[in-house]
């Protein structure tokens, strides 16, 4: 095998998308159907926004100093009820709950960057602490009931398809997948291609070298948990235009899986690494893995178990790599 | 500058040790405790607190360990649950002590499974803890899906009463500390510091540190087990769901006792305070009448505030300009 391939092979984003693509038809082996261009795409569509929250986490990972976001889930369900309360159901609010759920998102992550930049708390424990008292927010703001709801067009984002006519049946993306896309090549430019990706990858990699070099370093980290927070309540709000009406208990589900998908995409905790198109495969995998295993009917036991036991194995192959490196 | 001897040096001292600050926080938990609950130093009330603190106080001594040698673990409410389970399903009137041997047996072979994942193969603990975790909760739930099993009565019983007039739960734990004081003089808890503190100057003073690091997991396993049987002993029942919230409870009771994330600094006798000041919290919040709406809130904003007014000990850190 030439040099060149060998290396490209070995490349941890390539790895992470082949082992999604290995999923994908693992599960056309194991449940029929699985493999038709709806059912992949509708399991795109649940990995959208897994992979939309899965950004913020990135980012957050990228930017060192053992970054970690472990409220993206209380912060999404404030962009939930938020974004139900503001709509009630009418289109003529859509601009307003939009900036109110971007505004509201950013503030409420710069609260874990103040905590994790100026105050010098650990992110693990900053953001876990700040994602319950959010859960808890969003559970005495509404005092457990449902207000409002999403409107037409949010709903239409949430679970319409764009239509495009090839051939004679056409084929249909689902918005949420429109948008993740857009969202996939935005970020890969911003990281890749502006100052501001240059300077989150160099205080990832080296905090104080950054610093000498004159970036305001702790603005930037704050900055930075400020825009994961934007990107778990986004999406959020997407997601109430999937499911109609809001609800309390969507945003937990997402918390470590979030971080997972960053790690099988090839994340180091370090800081300084990784990528967001390796994220997005890793967002892939996991949710490509927990539908093949909803419809194996496993039960949460054996859900539990496969999950836990293909990380390990990841992570194994992945020190194993290193190793050889 | 703090190497002087006069009062003001000691206070400065005593006031940037992390610790002391948890130490003022309990106390005034503890006065405002009082306040809601005049008769809180009654026999009944300290040893039913007890009852209920002691397997957040082992969850933290484990965690605290592991901390402090540079690691997380994230499996060990899920290994708690594991434990009641196990027991749950396999007492019987007769077989008692042998059963909590046995889960005892189960929970240190879980943490040195942990110790060889993150000690041997290097791997990140965060995540492959959490990847244990899911193994150990998923067959949890495969052995006993719904709450039960049988728990014979003088076993819990024995936790509700004194042994020498002192509460069985505060016997247990003392039992728990004294093991840790004799580890405490061993060269194993320097080496803990060394590894947690800088592995790389650890490993050139020739310190092994892999091994350091799987046996503070697998000694946090037999503090993890104490946990679990004092949860059963509490709950008198085998359900996956009682443990679960341990993990990050645990992390969150050693942060507030002053040890910090990155390792290697802080005393164990720190992860006691913070489960303590947990403990007190949900008393508190019970009975301040806090409606239930807002007691996550409150929760999360009160471990903040703690460690806030821990970090403001460390001012001087914070006016570094990097």
């Amino acid at each position: 095998m030439p040099a060149s391939l060998r290396s490209w092979l070995l490349n941890r984003v390539v790895i992470a998308y082949l082992l999604a693509a290995g999923l994908m038809v693992i599960g056309g082996l194991l449940v029929p159907n699985f493999l038709t261009f709806r059912h992949v795409m509708t399991v795109i569509q649940a990995s959208a926004f897994l992979g939309l929250i899965t950004l913020g986490q990135t980012v957050v990972i990228i930017s060192g100093k053992e970054g970690l976001d472990l409220s993206v889930g209380g912060i999404f369900v404030i962009g939930v009820i938020l974004a139900a309360a503001i709509l009630r159901g009418n289109d003529a609010n859509l601009p307003l709950a939009i900036g109110a759920v971007i505004l509201c998102g950013f503030v409420l992550g710069l609260v874990n960057g103040v905590g994790v930049s100026y105050l010098n708390i650990s992110p693990l424990i900053m953001t876990l602490a700040w994602g319950t008292a959010t859960s808890g927010i969003a559970l005495f703001s509404t005092g457990g009931n449902h207000i409002g709801k999403a409107s037409p067009l949010l709903e239409t984002i949430g679970v319409g398809s764009l239509s495009i006519k090839i051939g004679s049946p056409g084929i249909s993306i689902p918005w949420v997948v429109v948008i993740w896309i857009i969202t996939i090549v935005a970020a890969q430019f911003i990281l890749r291609r502006t100052s501001a990706g240059k300077t989150l990858y160099g205080i990832g990699a080296n905090n104080r070298a950054a610093a000498l070099s004159g970036v305001r370093t702790k603005l930037f980290r704050m900055t930075v948990y400020g825009v994961s927070g934007i990107f778990s309540a986004v999406t959020g709000m997407l997601m109430l235009g999937y499911v109609g009406e809001p609800n309390i208990n969507l945003g937990s589900v997402y918390i470590l899986p979030s971080v997972v998908a960053a790690v099988i995409g090839g994340i180091s905790f370090a800081g300084g690494t990784g990528s967001y198109l390796g994220s997005v495969a890793g967002a892939i995998f996991l949710t490509t893995l927990d539908s093949i295993l909803a419809t194996l009917q496993l039960g949460e036991g054996g859900r539990q178990v496969t999950i836990g036991l293909v990380l390990l194995i990841l992570l194994f192959s992945y020190s194993r790599k290193k190793q050889e490196e | 500058m703090t190497d002087g001897n006069s009062y003001a040096d000691k206070f400065r001292r005593a006031f940037q040790n992390p610790s002391t600050m948890g130490l003022a926080i309990l106390f005034v938990l503890l006065i405002v405790n009082v306040a809601l609950q005049p008769d809180f130093f009654s026999r009944d009330i300290l040893t039913s607190n007890f009852m209920s603190f002691t397997p957040l106080i082992f969850a933290a001594l484990a965690q605290g360990i592991i901390i402090l040698s540079g690691s997380v673990d994230l499996s060990i409410g899920a290994t708690m649950s594991l434990y009641t389970i196990v027991a749950a399903k396999s007492m019987t009137d007769t077989n008692v002590a042998l059963i909590v041997a046995f889960g005892l047996v189960i929970t240190v072979m879980i943490g040195g499974f942990n110790g060889l994942l993150i000690g041997r193969l290097r791997l990140p603990p965060f995540i492959a803890t959490f990847a244990t975790s899911g193994v150990v909760l998923g067959s949890t739930i495969l052995i006993m899906p719904t709450p039960g099993g049988y728990v014979p009565k003088f076993f819990y019983k024995a936790y509700r009463q004194d042994f020498l007039g002192i509460p069985m739960p505060l016997v247990i734990l003392c039992c728990g500390l004294l093991l840790w004081f004799i580890v405490s003089r061993t060269a194993f808890y320097r080496h803990l510091y060394a590894v947690g503190g800088n592995e790389k100057a650890a490993f050139a003073s020739g310190i092994k540190v892999n091994r350091v690091r799987l046996m503070s997991h697998l000694f946090a396993g037999i503090f993890v087990g104490l946990g679990g049987m004092c949860l059963l002993m509490l709950t008198a029942s085998g359900e996956y769901r009682s443990g679960t919230a341990y993990s990050m409870n645990s992390i969150a009771a050693v942060v507030i006792g002053g040890i910090a994330m990155s390792g290697g600094r802080g005393n164990i006798w720190g992860a006691i305070v913070g489960a303590l000041i947990l403990g007190l919290l949900n008393n508190i919040i019970f009975f301040a009448n806090v409606p239930s709406f807002y007691q996550n809130f409150f929760r999360g904003m009160i471990v903040i505030f703690s460690l806030t007014l821990g970090t403001l000990t460390r001012f001087k850190e914070l006016k570094a300009p990097v």
